[in-house]
């Protein structure tokens, strides 16, 4: 378990986090979601034990990260963003020295484990340094896991992977977390939905929501919208003939562009991919020569501002 | 423990995982010792120490170690593996520690690589292996404070560039700092605290053999404190930045003040320990145990003054050094010796009045260049009588000195030395000044003793200076004196040899001085002795052009005695710094009872006689080696005997009362002023050594034969084989080791491309 509460960092004038508490519960996977800058990383690194809090209590198990640095350091696994790793060593050699720094007796067949969980075995003898960016990755998690910890903190974990390369890991990380205490942070959506049954949102330094993962993610997708450019129309026909496709779609801006019109809808919750399938009918139906069709799904960082506008405003 | 060797040997493998890591290592040992060899011109001083070495070893350390530690956390940071790092279960203290030690690890690897310097040019003299065993340990100490220096500025600094010109600029200041002294004339606190803050000034006393505590442990303070600070900074970018001026802040600062504090206060007490190890040969800087206990058994106080002008204290490692010997030997004595120093500049009259002798020394102040009058002498005074050491500017000699006074008045009598001139043509005033002038050193009175007249019963020793002109009277008065306990020192020839009449030979005919020696069994045979171990004479010829040229010519008649072939157990030679011998005649020893032989020098073996055709002009070299191969050999040029002396037929055949001492050297003009020509003093000092050991001085001479002395590098001496030593010496110096070092990390990382090729997975 991680017990986050009123935790406060500063660096220098600037306020990352203000007063965050949160609890992380066994068992489970926990997404923390937000846009760059959130406070984040500053979150997880606290956990981590790399810098202090400067205010507030962050207990692991039970244990004060600040009190006791390295008892709490003992059962975390840490992947710090974007896999910083000595470019000399093989793998092999640097899980050795981990499992050395982390006081393990049995270190061959704990590299064995964490090697072929990771999917590391063809790579062991390579320096890390002419490792591709996924390999890296999985080194980096490895190094995490080589010593079996209850409590994991992954932040990012497949930033700057290719999909099929973030798919393997989500497939660990989904494994590794039936069992043990999971935090990781990210910023891609379908990885919270996949992977995290709870979640929580980060933005300027503060949590602006929290709760199931599922249904944050539905909240979130609320927000897709497309933009479709016909011709042989005008812009208030336009709006009128969009009219019945409410409530599922909603013609919220059509203006005129060039001899056509740019009509830009919110698609409503849950419309999924048929959104666009909807508007292409509706547009062959009225007999509208579709020049464009776009799907736009608002970015991460503007649902977030959207909700930290809510926040402050409530 | 086992945290920190795992983060060490990490280091230490990301290092061996450069390829060029060899490189950086061998490169301070190799600028050393090329520094040493060619710019310090080792062969060219001629001088068995590697002082400018180890001088330019530390040095060079101050580079090599900023440039291994300025990754340590500034590059770690820039790459983000601190990140990693820092949440792994070490402690602040594992982190800084196993750094440290890898750093330490490889400075200490880069010390190793320069022990062919040592191990190769050993064997062109007689070095003090001891020395060089503390100069080693002074430079590993070293490396202690450079490796933790070097860390904290790494741990501080934003990039790796800023910490090694940090950590650089610091080590070279630290270790320079004690020279300043000697460049700007500070405020005597200031410049006692620089020089207690100084590397260098605590690093010198290795470089004489000396392994005090306190400089010891002030390496590994200033690595513990340096290590401290380090750790500080590494958890303070934990804490990252809180804003100025918040209470961590403070606390930190204060932090740092107080462990200043208790550091500077530790560093204090420690100094005050006196234990220290002296591993120059013979602990030549450690107070002898005759010293000790002569000291400690006086019966009245003896009051010691050392006089010394402050600005020369400031600026000259020397009257530092004679102080320290002087409270030593304050210590040594149990209350009975009272040590004060003056500062004579305060009133330079009374000093020279006491007989202090003044001396001019340049001083540089405020860019004008002044002349300063200085004083560094010692006044002993004994119940009412005094003796002074008028000028004294090392401690080389000052223990022999101080003892030889102190014995002096303690027995309120000078030790007498009665010089007898037996050489015709020769007086003591124009042949014997160097002489007479070494046994003054030694704190002998000289008197002159004329031929045939009873030898005075105060004389300590007798000088007998040649036989040629030498009566039955004058042997039989040496007979009696030697025969009632007396010591005697006998320069004795078997062929006069006359630089007037061009270096004319002629065998000297019966002699009773030579008869009174045969019958101690000591015969100075009537040839001469050569050796190809030779000094070398001017020789004037017609050059090609038929202008005069002067070449310098190998003599065999003028025999360069080397150290290998005197005697090692003898108390005389055990110690031996050189003698010249100029035309010495082979001795016969046929040792009579009750008065046993020691041969005392011989030539080389490649040594040889002339018995009959006696040809002594330079260059004659086929007339010198007709005998050569009949009489090639070591030949016997000094013995010493001792004992009761057997009849010689001068009457009194009564039992003698005291054993008498007697030493023969061969070759009388070698005790006469032309020793000088050499330029050595080793004939002169040979002298009143044995003038010592003649006198029954067993403890005085322990303390001058151990004294640390310049060898010579006269080791090999055969110039083809020297130059083929040279040539090995450079291959091992500057190809081997530096090559061992740069093949290690190469092989280790062609292992490792082939490993990484086997397994074949590339990602």
């Amino acid at each position: 378990m991680i017990d986050v509460a009123g935790f406060s960092k500063r660096y220098g004038d600037f306020e990352a986090v203000r007063d965050v508490s949160f609890i992380v519960e066994p068992g489970r996977i926990t997404g923390l979601l937000g846009p760059n800058g959130a406070g984040k990383t500053s979150v997880l690194r606290a956990i981590a034990g790399y810098h202090e809090p400067d205010s507030g209590r962050i207990l692991v198990s039970g244990i004060d990260v600040v009190e006791d640095p390295r008892g709490a350091k003992a059962i975390i696994g840490y992947l710090p963003e974007n896999a910083p790793l000595w470019p000399d060593p093989t793998p092999e050699e640097y899980l050795r020295f981990v499992a050395e720094a982390r006081g393990l007796d049995k270190r061959a067949p704990a590299i064995a484990r964490v090697a072929a969980a990771c999917g590391l075995e063809g790579v062991m003898r390579v320096p890390i340094g002419k490792l591709s960016k996924g390999f890296r990755q999985r080194v980096a998690l490895a190094q995490a896991l080589v010593h079996d910890p209850e409590v994991l903190v992954l932040d990012e974990p497949t930033s700057g992977l290719d999909p099929n390369q973030a798919l393997e890991i989500r497939e660990l990380v989904a494994s590794l977390g039936r069992s043990r205490t999971v935090l990781l942070s990210t910023h891609i959506l379908n990885e919270a939905e996949a992977l995290c049954s709870n979640a929580l949102i980060m933005a300027g330094g503060r949590i602006v929501a929290r709760g199931g993962a599922e249904e944050m993610a539905r909240n979130l997708k609320g927000e897709e919208r497309l933009e479709l450019v016909v011709k042989g129309i005008d812009p208030d026909r336009a709006r009128d003939l969009a009219a019945p496709l409410a409530p599922r779609l909603s013609c919220v801006l059509a203006v005129a562009a060039g001899d056509g019109v740019s009509m830009t809808f919110s698609a409503a919750l849950d419309s999924g991919s048929d959104a666009s399938e909807l508007v292409f009918d509706w547009a062959l139906g009225n007999g509208l020569k579709i020049l464009e069709l776009r799907r736009e799904r608002l970015s991460l960082e503007e649902i977030f501002v959207s909700l930290t506008r809510g926040e402050a405003g409530s | 423990m086992r945290r920190t060797l795992a983060l060490a040997r990490r280091e230490l493998a990301a290092f061996l995982n450069f390829p060029a890591g060899g490189l950086v290592l061998a490169a301070a040992p190799l600028f050393s010792a090329a520094w040493f060899l060619f710019v310090d011109g080792f062969f060219a001083r001629d001088q068995a120490s590697l002082r400018g070495f180890f001088a330019v070893s530390s040095l060079a350390l101050s580079v090599l170690a900023p440039a291994l530690t300025m990754r340590s956390w500034a590059e770690e940071r820039r790459q983000g593996t601190a990140e990693l790092l820092l949440s792994m279960p070490f402690s602040t203290a594992e982190l800084v520690a196993g750094k440290f030690l890898a750093a330490w690890l490889l400075l200490a690897v880069s010390v190793a690589i320069s022990l062919p310097v040592p191990l190769s040019l050993g064997a062109f003299g007689d070095f003090d292996s001891g020395v060089i065993v503390a100069e080693y340990a002074g430079l590993l100490l070293f490396a202690l404070a450079a490796a933790a220096i070097g860390q904290l500025a790494s741990a501080r600094s934003e990039s790796q560039t800023a910490a090694f010109l940090a950590s650089l600029l610091a080590l070279l200041a630290l270790t320079l700092l004690g020279r300043a002294n000697r460049l700007v004339e500070l405020p005597a606190a200031l410049a006692a605290l620089v020089s207690w803050v100084s590397l260098g000034a605590h690093l010198e006393p290795f470089s004489r053999g000396v392994v005090e505590f306190g400089d010891a442990s002030w390496f590994a303070l200033v690595a513990a404190f340096f290590l401290w600070l380090s750790a500080g900074s590494v958890e303070g970018r934990r804490r990252e930045r809180s804003a100025r001026g918040s209470p961590r802040r403070k606390e930190a600062r204060l932090a740092s003040f107080l462990s200043l504090a208790v550091f500077a206060a530790t560093a204090l007490l420690v100094s005050l320990v006196p234990l220290r190890a002296d591993l120059s040969a013979g602990k030549a800087h450690t107070l002898s145990s005759y010293t000790r206990k002569l000291v400690s058994t006086l019966d009245e106080p003896l009051r010691v003054t050392y006089w010394r002008s402050r600005i020369l204290a400031d600026r000259h490692p020397g009257p530092d050094m004679i102080e320290s010997l002087l409270r030593t030997l304050e210590s040594a004595s149990r209350g009975r010796v009272r040590l004060r120093v003056v500062d004579s500049s305060k009133d330079p009259a009374a000093a020279e009045a006491l007989g202090i002798e003044p001396r001019q020394m340049e001083t540089v102040e405020r860019d004008e260049q002044r002349l300063a009058i200085v004083h560094s002498g010692i006044v002993l005074e004994y119940l009412d009588a005094s003796r002074v050491l008028p000028a004294v500017l090392s401690t080389e000699t000052l223990e022999y000195e101080l003892a030889r006074a102190t014995l002096s008045l303690a027995r309120d009598r000078e030790p007498v030395a009665a010089l007898l001139v037996g050489d015709s043509g020769r007086s003591l005033e124009t042949d014997f000044q160097g002489l007479s002038a070494a046994l003054g050193r030694s704190g002998y009175v000289t008197r002159e003793q004329a031929p045939g007249s009873p030898v005075d019963s105060d004389a300590s020793v007798l000088f007998v200076l040649g036989v040629d002109a030498l009566d039955a009277a004058a042997a039989a008065a040496i007979d009696a004196y030697l025969r009632s306990g007396g010591a005697v020192f006998m320069a004795a020839r078997g062929v006069v040899v006359d630089p007037a009449d061009d270096l004319a030979a002629t065998a000297i005919g019966s002699n009773a001085a030579l008869d009174l020696l045969a019958a101690y069994g000591v015969t100075i045979r009537r040839e001469l002795a050569l050796d190809e171990r030779a000094l070398s004479v001017p020789y004037q010829t017609a050059g090609d052009t038929g202008a005069a040229e002067i070449r310098y010519v190998e003599y065999p008649h003028w025999i360069a005695v080397d150290g290998r072939y005197v005697s090692a157990t003898h108390p005389l030679t055990g110690r031996f710094g050189g003698l010249d011998l100029f035309w010495p005649s082979p001795v016969e020893l046929e040792p009579r009872e009750g008065f046993p032989a020691t041969t005392l020098v011989t030539t080389s073996p490649r040594g040889w006689r002339q018995r009959t055709a006696l040809y002594t002009g330079i260059e004659e070299n086929d007339y010198w080696a007709r005998e050569a191969s009949a009489t090639r050999g070591r030949q016997t040029l000094a013995v010493a005997l001792e004992g009761f002396p057997p009849d010689a037929g001068y009457g009194d055949a009564s039992a003698p009362g005291a054993a008498a001492r007697l030493v023969v050297v061969s070759g009388s003009d070698s005790f006469t002023d032309l020793a000088g020509y050499t330029g050595s003093l080793f004939n002169a000092e040979f002298a009143a050594t044995a003038a010592d050991w003649l006198s029954g001085e067993e403890g005085l001479l322990s303390i001058k034969v151990r004294a640390a002395r310049a060898a010579r590098l006269d080791r090999v001496g055969e110039p083809a084989l020297e130059s083929r030593l040279k040539t090995v010496s450079y291959l091992a110096i500057f190809a081997l080791a530096p090559g061992i070092a740069l093949a290690v990390p190469m092989i280790r990382n062609t292992r490792r491309r082939s490993r990484e090729g086997r397994t074949g997975g590339r990602a």
